[in-house]
């Protein structure tokens, strides 16, 4: 019998080790999972968004552009419950449970401005943080990149990637205040289309990226392919309804991001939105494109974006093109017309935000000059009038890649 | 008439191993050039979180050894190598079930006519060492084993289509690209989309009729065989491996025809 007691005793201490480890549903009114999207206009639009685990009759953002002062006052624009579902592999283990969310459409605001804001659920108020504004006039500044944040299935501690990753993001943001965004390249979770457990997962840790002094940075959200065409991807970002998820985000006078989706057709309108945005933005210095399914892959097959979008990459001559989905670093030669030419096309990414990293396939495209390797990492990209620099960050803080393009 | 029938089954074997052997050259080249499902659900720290090396090693036996065996396929001593493909294939189809994020649900169906062929050869042979010629209940078991492994085929890609899968809108945006004079909005594809996916389940639910419509079999296997080359269309010489692995979506519809068409003259008098 003693046998038998030690057995379950070692079977109970031993199930935080191997049974799923994910944080609790939200309780009550605190606001959870702050967070700033940005879309089209990040000189006076934004969208704050939060979580509640009940539902609240009035949700509020206090906001203002000084701090400790949040004089003006905005209810939420929507509200609503996220749908619930589990991934049907996790069906057993995941009771249902509900969580709101709440979604403020700022407008009207001053470019270049830092906006201090609280959110606030029947009285039940959230922290300050702050976000800034994108510049309206031609001025330095940078952005995060990176893809596939999702867990990497271990505890969530700090021996979880995506945790480490997180904390060096908000290391990065505090120690430098000209990185404007963080543009996330998809692949969020891993059960991304069906399971909001993984979600407020993501939510949760997502809190991790925020600076001590509560700044936090607006995400340009791209759809992965384990977002599927599932609906809490528009439920948290603010997207609802929106079957297309591409848009162009105007940085600055001279710097704009279009945001595709692989998951759906890369012809048709969405070819058509991309060569129209390409051309109206022809005379901009810098014309950067992010989505998540590769066209020069580091290691799966080459997406329907080769066929689609590298030409019109070509025609209208974008320098960097953000990628994920291969969990890897990669960085290839400049390309035209399938060649390595110098000025040509250069493929940055493949993601690298928490998922487990694989050696890179043999591709011509990857050999120095360019480059590809196994290693967690987020990038940052710098914008000035000469040039573009591009460095990729690893988690012990080392620069893995570097490369400049001059204007 | 004896040297007809034999000639009709000797076209239906080259067929049909032909068909199997290219289709595992295809599958072959495709995961040493990106990788499979299987290496996927092998890898994956979701699943067995193996190592990388682990995993490539497993998958180069797996691969390899498939690819041999529809190589000896070819041949009818080497016959019974066959259900190492099988095997291999059903594999592949559990793990694409487990690690993809895109209706699954349709993968076994979409992948019968690959799974199923290694059986049907398989078979044949061993029918073809217990009698020389084929008797009516061999040549009923094959031909329901094609009947259904093409039907399921036809229907899980039509169902696809209905669901407008991106990369099949993309191959008919390539293709409408190569008629300058058709002009079409993207809704206007959508809907063709939908109506090549109600026809391809319209063939696959007719074919499971007991029924012999030699035209519409043979129809079907033109499609199949338009629909492996529109990956070529699309991706152009590179993808070959997809197109490849498809062939085998004409390739069986051809092995049905020309199976009715011994089991017509045959008059089974090998039973």
């Amino acid at each position: 019998m003693k046998k038998y007691n030690l057995l379950v005793c070692c079977l109970l201490l031993s199930t935080p080790l191997f049974g799923f480890d994910s944080f609790a549903p939200p309780k009550g009114l605190d606001p959870v999972h702050v967070r700033v999207v940005w879309n089209e206009d990040p000189q006076h639009t934004a969208t704050i968004s939060w979580t509640t685990g009940n539902e609240a009759s009035v949700n509020q953002l206090n906001y203002g552009e000084k701090k400790s002062d949040l004089s003006r006052h905005q209810k939420a624009d929507l509200n609503g419950v996220f749908t619930f579902s589990a991934h049907k592999k996790r069906k057993g283990a995941i009771k249902p449970f509900e969580m709101y969310y709440h979604h403020v459409n700022l407008k009207g605001l001053s470019a270049n401005t830092v906006y201090y804001f609280q959110v606030k659920s029947d009285g039940h108020a959230s922290k300050e943080f702050y976000f800034r504004t994108a510049p309206e006039l031609d001025e330095d500044f940078k952005i995060l990149s990176g893809g596939d944040s999702r867990s990497d299935g271990d505890s969530l501690t700090g021996l979880n990637f995506s945790v480490q990753i997180n904390k060096k993001i908000a290391s990065i943001v505090e120690l430098d205040d000209t990185v404007l965004a963080f543009a996330h390249g998809g692949d969020f979770v891993f059960h991304g289309s069906d399971d909001l457990d993984e979600w407020n997962d993501w939510l949760f840790m997502f809190e991790d990226t925020y600076a001590s002094d509560g700044r936090i940075l607006p995400i340009i959200p791209t759809r992965g392919n384990h977002e599927a065409r599932g609906v809490i991807y528009g439920e948290v970002f603010n997207q609802i309804g929106d079957k297309n998820n591409y848009f162009v985000t105007y940085l600055s006078p001279q710097v704009s991001l279009i945001t595709l989706n692989s998951n759906i057709p890369t012809a048709g309108d969405q070819k058509i939105f991309l060569e129209e945005a390409l051309k109206a933005n022809q005379g901009k210095r810098w014309q950067l494109v992010q989505y998540h399914r590769p066209a020069y892959p580091a290691v799966k097959k080459p997406g329907a974006a080769l066929q689609n979008w590298v030409p019109l990459f070509e025609k209208y001559k974008v320098p960097l093109v953000m990628e994920s989905d291969g969990h890897a670093l990669k960085r290839t030669v400049p390309i035209v017309a399938g060649k390595h030419v110098e000025g040509g096309v250069v493929y940055v990414g493949e993601g690298g935000l928490g998922v487990k990293q694989r050696t890179s396939k043999d591709y011509w495209y990857l050999k120095p000059p360019g480059m590809s390797m196994a290693a967690h990492h987020v990038q940052v990209i710098s914008f000035s009038k000469s040039k573009l620099v591009y460095k990729a960050i690893g988690l012990d803080g080392k620069v893995l890649d570097e490369y400049v393009i001059q204007k | 008439m004896e040297s007809r029938e034999s000639n009709t089954l000797v076209c239906f074997r080259w067929v049909l191993s032909v068909s199997i052997f290219f289709c595992f050259l295809g599958y072959a080249v495709g995961t040493y050039r990106y990788d499979n499902a299987i290496f996927t659900f092998l890898w994956h720290e979701e699943y067995l979180d193996w190592s990388e090396d682990r995993a490539k090693w497993v998958i180069f036996l797996l691969v390899g050894s498939t690819l041999v065996s529809s190589f000896l396929g070819l041949f009818r001593n080497g016959g019974y190598f066959l259900i190492i493909c099988l095997m291999v294939f059903v594999l592949e189809a559990f793990c694409a079930k487990i690690t993809g994020n895109w209706y699954t649900v349709l993968i076994p169906a979409t992948s019968a006519t690959r799974i199923l062929s290694p059986l049907i050869l398989c078979l044949f042979y061993y029918f073809q060492v217990r009698t020389e010629g084929l008797n009516w209940i061999q040549c009923r078991i094959l031909g329901v084993l094609l009947r259904v492994s093409i039907a399921l085929t036809f229907i899980g890609h039509g169902i696809e289509c209905l669901l407008l899968k991106a990369v099949f809108v993309d191959y008919l945006y390539a293709v409408l690209a190569y008629l300058p004079f058709v002009s079409l909005s993207s809704d206007a594809v959508d809907m063709l989309m939908r109506v090549i996916g109600g026809l391809d389940i319209a063939c696959g639910v007719i074919l499971l009729f007991p029924y012999r419509m030699r035209k519409f079999v043979l129809w079907m296997a033109f499609w199949g065989i338009a629909t492996a080359f529109v990956r070529m269309v699309f991706g152009g010489w590179g993808n070959y491996p997809e197109c490849l692995l498809r062939l085998i979506h004409g390739g069986l519809p051809c092995c049905l025809y020309l199976l009715w068409n011994y089991s017509e003259k045959g008059k089974y008098e090998k039973i």
